[in-house]
């Protein structure tokens, strides 16, 4: 060490920095805008479940998508559960981040841990309310059109699998935290979906259905 | 949660400055991405007081970095545009500077390097230090103080420390 100015330690230490991206308007703009994007959307949102509605806010994505949305494992996640598509394709979904009432929270992670989950949730009814729709297509002129089953715009069935699977296990939760006596409305989770061999379309970020 | 903005836009670059040391020019807009994230998604728990709020988007930057170390962090569309900026704005030739020093740094115990780093590279003040690293500031201090005699040793310097300064 012969070659520094200044010799002082402390100068050396601050001036020793890995070199950074210079700020300047550009840079302030992209991290401002970075800033307002990074809001939850409905990709990344907790949100009440609504069970009325039928609806378990889960987040999805698949194949590079999921890979950019999130860490997996999810290291909230509660419970993790995996099926196969109707293509072959498989799943995993991770529920956690549960919010609410701490005595509704602990019923509620009871069930969604229990070994059986799969086999209480109602599938073919989730199913069947998600292909009577109604469901809507939008053309790029505005105009809506039907886009149920049948139809160019029906989203098929490995998709209308994966909102049946977030709706019946939806459904199963609010029934029976309802069951144990709780308002099944004041309970929030989030839940991620990872489809690693299944590219998925971004309308399929949209939680609740 | 209409607060979020405000903070992020007082801290985001800082962050991203803080991020670029420890992951690099290239993967820092992604860990950005990833505090940002976790940021909105605990708006809740944002401190009200702008200092309090500073060091806890810090504190969760430190987890990401954490993440980043083993290989937790991934490409995210939201750092596109930050990534289109910052990608290839560090002039190849200014890697080198200080190369010597960072790599004495590097030797160094974690958790007294990150000190060095924390106070020299990012700015804190040794209490500041402290309580992102979740350690009492005696120890904080003690840890600087041992640091700077290692480092003095390492480059053959006097460390002339002055501890009393940064706290």
């Amino acid at each position: 060490m012969t070659d520094h100015e200044p010799r002082d330690l402390d100068a050396l230490l601050s001036t020793s920095a890995p070199p950074t991206s210079p700020d300047g308007p550009e840079r302030v703009a992209a991290l401002e805008a970075m800033a307002r994007d990074a809001r939850p959307t409905r990709r990344r949102v907790r949100r009440p479940l609504a069970i009325g509605a039928g609806a378990l806010a889960l987040v999805l994505a698949g194949g590079a998508a999921a890979a950019a949305a999130f860490d997996w494992p999810v290291p909230w996640a509660v419970t993790t559960y995996s099926f196969t598509l109707p293509s072959g394709a498989t799943c995993e979904t991770a529920v956690g981040n549960l919010q609410g009432p701490p005595d509704a929270v602990a019923a509620a992670e009871e069930f969604l841990t229990r070994e059986d989950l799969l086999d209480v949730i109602d599938l073919d009814a989730a199913l069947a309310d998600i292909e009577a729709g109604p469901r809507i297509h939008v053309l790029a002129d505005g105009t809506e059109v039907d886009a149920g089953p049948g139809t160019e715009y029906w989203m098929g069935a490995d998709l209308a699998y994966l909102l049946a699977y977030a709706r019946a296990v939806g459904d199963a939760l609010g029934d029976y935290l309802v069951a144990q006596g709780y308002d099944d409305s004041g309970v929030g989770l989030e839940g991620v979906l990872n489809c690693p061999d299944r590219e998925l379309p971004d309308w399929m970020d949209l939680p609740g259905e | 949660m209409s607060d979020v903005v405000p903070a992020l836009d007082a801290n985001a670059g800082a962050l991203l400055t803080y991020l670029e040391r420890r992951v690099g020019v290239d993967d820092a807009p992604d860990a950005l991405a990833e505090v940002m994230t976790v940021v909105w998604r605990r708006a809740a728990d944002l401190p009200a007081d702008a200092t309090e709020a500073r060091m806890w988007m810090f504190g969760i930057a430190k987890g990401v970095v954490a993440n980043a170390a083993r290989g937790k962090v991934r490409r995210a569309k939201l750092a596109d545009r930050l990534r289109a900026v910052t990608a290839s704005s560090v002039p190849a030739s200014s890697a080198d500077r200080g190369l010597e020093v960072r790599d004495a740094i590097e030797r160094l115990d974690p958790g007294l390097a990150e000190m060095v780093r924390l106070v020299h590279w990012d700015g804190f003040s040794l209490a500041e230090a402290a309580a992102l690293e979740g350690i009492p500031a005696s120890t904080a201090r003690s840890r600087y103080a041992r640091a700077k005699r290692e480092l003095a040793t390492a480059l053959g310097l006097q460390a002339g420390d002055r501890v009393a300064d940064r706290t």
